[in-house]
C-alpha cells in the first residue's frame, strides 16, 4: 500500500471509523452477511433460488471441501451428507473497504445477490465483486484480482462434527481476463469474459471477496472493468 | 485490495499542507471581477488568449499586480501614454483591484484550482459536447446510449436515470458521476470500428482517458513527485490528442462565417455555369455537381480547421494544477464542491429555521 499520509502511518491508536454510520471500532470491521432469505434450509433450495444445477453446486462444494484446511472445520466430503447440512441464504454482503489514503476510515460496500428474485420491484440483482483467490502475480495488470458475479451468499453449518463450525460462503461466477489481463492500449481498460472451460461457478469463503466491482457489458459474454470508478481502484490498477 | 500502487516509494517527498490565503469565489467570472481583468485572461499568469488551449511547455510570466497598480497611478497622473496599450495586451481592465494594498496578499495567489468549475463543469462539459459530435459523425450514438443504460450501481455513484442525450443541463454532481463512467461507456460504444475508423477511435479514447486520469489524479489528498509526474503526463497526452475533437468545436460565429462563404461559393459557381454552353450531357452535369459538393465541403472544413480552437480558460487552468500542489498542497482542499453543500447546510438550513426577521443574527 502506498500513498498513506505520514500522520496516518504514525498513528498509534488502532481506532477505525465506519463512514456514514458514525460507528468506531477497535479493529478493522468484518464482513457481514445480511437479509436472510425465507424458506431456504438446504443446498437443494439454494440451487432453486439461484437457478443452478444441483450437480454443479455439489461438485463445487466437494472441491471447496477438499481445499479447506483441517483447522478451518472442513465440511464433509460425502455428497449425501453435504446435501443434508442446514443452510441459511442471504441477499446482502457488507464488505468493509478502507478509504483511499486513510487507514482509520472504512466504507461499507453492500454487494447484493438476490438470485432469481426481484430486488425492490425491479429485476434480479446479482452484483459484481472483486475477489483475490491467488497471489499478485496472476491476472496480468489486475495484479491478482479477479472479477466475479455473486450468485448466492449462504452459511452452512457442519452438524455432523463435534466441533461444529459455520462456513460463510459465496457462490460466484468467475470471469477470466481477456488478453492476459493487459490494458487496452488506447483507453487503458481491461476486459474480462466468461470462462470457456468448466469451472465458471466457484465457491469461495466470503473473506476472498474484497469489494464491489464496476463492470459494463461489451458484447456477448464480455465486460469492461471500470477501474476509474473510485480513487482506490484507480490507484491499485494502473 | 493489495497492490503496489503507482510506484510511490516510502519516504518520498509528499506535497501536503495548509495553503495560503483563500478567496471564497467560485467561477472564473467572479475571479475576473475581483482581479480587475478582462473576461478571458488567466488571473495567475499573462498567457495570451490565443494560447489558452495549448503550448504547455511555454512558461508565462506570473502576474505582478503591484506593477499594474504603479502603471495605473501613472495613468491617472497623465505621465504614461502607452499604459492603456500595455493593459490591453496583458488583459487588465483596471490597474487597481480590490486586493491592492492589502498587506501580505499577492492577488495572483488567490486563484485556486477548482475541481468543480475547472474540470467537471469546465473541461468535461466541453468534452461531452465534442464526444457527442464525434459519436454522431461515426453513427455510434445508439451504441453509446445502449451502454449508458447498462451502467450498474456502485457505492457513491448515482446511476443515471435519464439517457445522456436527454439531459439538458448538467449539474456538478452529475458531471462527477459522468467522469467516473464515461470512458468505459465510450469504449463499449466504439468497440467495433471499421478499418477507416480504427485510428480515430483509438485517439478519441486516448484523449478521454487522459482527461479522466488527470481528473482522478487531481483528487488525491496527498501527492509525491511521482504522482505529479503522472499528472503532467496525463495533461500532455490530453493536449496532444485533443485535435481529434477539434472539428466539433465550431462556434456560432464560425458557423455563420462558413454559411456566408458557402453561399458566396455557390453564387460564384452558378455565375460560371451561366456563361457555359447550355447543352451538356447528364453525366457531365452529375460530375460537376459532385465536384461542387466536394469543393464546398473542403472550403467549410478548411475554415473550421482554421477557426476552431480549445482556447478557453478552463483548459489553461489545468496547466497550473501541478505547480499549485507543489506550493500549496492538494487541490481537493480548495474545491468549491465542499463549499456549496456547506452553504446549503449552514446558511439555507439556518434561514429556514429562523423566523425570517433579521435572519443573519439567528443564522450565525
Amino acid at each position: 500500500m502506498r500513498l498513506q499520509t505520514l500522520d496516518v502511518l504514525l498513528k498509534a491508536e488502532n481506532v477505525v471509523e465506519i463512514e456514514g454510520t458514525g460507528r468506531e471500532t477497535a479493529a478493522a470491521p468484518r464482513r457481514i452477511l445480511k437479509s436472510r432469505m425465507k424458506n431456504v434450509s438446504t443446498l437443494t433450495t439454494v440451487c432453486r433460488t439461484c437457478n443452478i444445477d444441483y450437480g454443479d453446486i455439489m461438485e463445487e462444494m466437494l472441491r471447496f471441501t477438499q481445499q479447506t484446511v483441517a483447522d478451518d472445520h472442513p465440511l464433509s466430503s460425502d455428497a449425501s451428507e453435504l446435501g443434508l447440512l442446514p443452510v441459511e441464504q442471504f441477499t446482502q454482503l457488507e464488505i468493509p473497504v478502507a478509504d483511499f489514503q486513510e487507514t482509520e476510515v472504512f466504507h461499507i460496500h453492500r454487494a447484493r445477490s438476490t438470485g432469481t428474485m426481484a430486488f425492490r420491484s425491479g429485476g434480479p440483482r446479482n452484483d459484481w465483486v472483486w475477489i483475490q483467490p491467488g497471489g499478485e502475480d496472476s491476472y496480468g495488470d489486475l495484479q491478482g484480482l479477479g472479477v466475479a458475479q455473486l450468485l448466492a451468499l449462504f452459511k452452512i453449518r457442519n452438524v455432523f462434527r463435534e466441533a461444529a463450525g459455520v462456513q460463510h460462503l459465496a457462490l460466484l461466477r468467475v470471469l477470466d481476463p481477456i488478453n492476459s489481463g493487459r490494458f487496452h492500449l488506447a483507453s487503458g481498460h481491461i476486459q474480462v469474459g466468461t470462462r470457456r472451460s468448466r469451472g465458471q461457478i466457484r465457491i469461495h469463503d466470503i473473506g476472498t471477496v474484497i469489494g464491489q466491482a464496476h463492470v459494463i457489458p461489451m458484447g456477448e459474454g464480455q465486460w469492461i472493468v471500470n477501474h476509474r470508478i473510485d480513487l482506490r481502484t484507480f490507484n491499485e490498477i494502473y | 485490495m493489495t497492490g503496489a500502487g503507482r510506484g510511490i516509494e516510502a519516504g518520498a517527498r509528499r506535497f501536503r499542507g495548509p495553503g495560503g490565503p483563500v478567496t471564497n469565489t467560485t467561477d472564473h467570472a467572479e475571479h475576473t471581477t475581483l482581479h480587475g481583468i478582462g473576461g478571458k485572461p488567466c488571473p495567475k499568469c499573462e498567457v495570451p488568449c490565443k494560447d489558452l488551449g495549448g503550448n504547455l511547455r511555454e512558461v508565462y510570466e506570473v502576474r505582478d499586480y503591484a506593477i499594474y497598480q504603479e502603471k495605473a497611478r501613472q495613468l491617472e497622473s497623465g505621465k504614461a501614454g502607452s499604459t492603456r496599450e500595455y493593459f490591453r495586451q496583458v488583459g487588465v481592465k483596471i490597474g487597481r483591484n480590490v486586493f491592492t494594498g492589502l498587506h501580505g496578499v499577492n492577488p495572483s495567489d488567490l486563484h485556486k484550482p477548482d475541481l468543480l468549475h475547472n474540470i467537471y463543469l469546465g473541461v468535461f462539459k466541453h468534452m461531452m459536447q465534442s464526444v457527442e459530435g464525434f459519436l454522431k459523425k461515426h453513427r455510434q450514438q445508439q451504441a453509446f446510449h445502449d451502454a449508458w443504460k447498462e451502467i450498474p450501481p456502485y457505492l457513491g455513484f448515482s446511476v443515471p436515470k435519464k439517457a445522456n442525450r436527454e439531459v439538458t443541463q448538467w449539474q456538478g454532481k452529475e458531471m462527477r458521476n459522468l467522469s467516473r463512467c464515461i470512458l468505459v461507456v465510450l469504449a463499449s460504444a466504439l468497440r467495433n470500428p471499421d478499418s477507416s475508423q480504427h485510428h480515430e477511435f483509438q485517439i478519441a479514447l486516448k484523449c478521454v482517458s487522459a482527461l479522466v486520469d488527470f481528473s482522478l489524479m487531481a483528487q488525491y489528498r496527498s501527492h509525491t513527485p511521482d504522482t505529479l509526474s503522472y499528472l503532467e503526463r496525463y495533461l500532455l497526452t490530453f493536449h496532444q490528442t485533443t485535435d481529434i475533437f477539434l472539428e466539433f468545436r465550431t462556434s456560432k460565429a464560425t458557423r455563420v462565417e462558413a454559411n456566408l462563404q458557402d453561399r458566396e461559393l455557390r453564387e460564384q459557381i452558378a455565375n460560371e455555369r451561366a456563361h457555359e454552353i447550355r447543352r451538356t450531357s447528364a453525366a457531365k452535369r452529375r460530375r460537376q455537381a459532385d465536384q461542387e459538393r466536394v469543393q464546398r465541403v473542403n472550403q467549410r472544413g478548411d475554415l473550421k480547421r482554421l477557426e476552431n480552437h480549445f482556447n478557453f480558460i478552463q483548459m489553461h487552468y489545468l496547466s497550473h494544477f501541478s505547480y499549485h500542489v507543489q506550493r500549496l498542497g492538494s487541490i481537493s482542499m480548495y474545491s468549491t464542491e465542499i463549499g456549496k453543500p456547506a452553504h446549503k447546510d449552514q446558511i439555507k438550513e439556518g434561514y429556514r429555521r429562523s423566523n425570517k426577521n433579521e435572519a443573519a443574527s439567528q443564522i450565525l
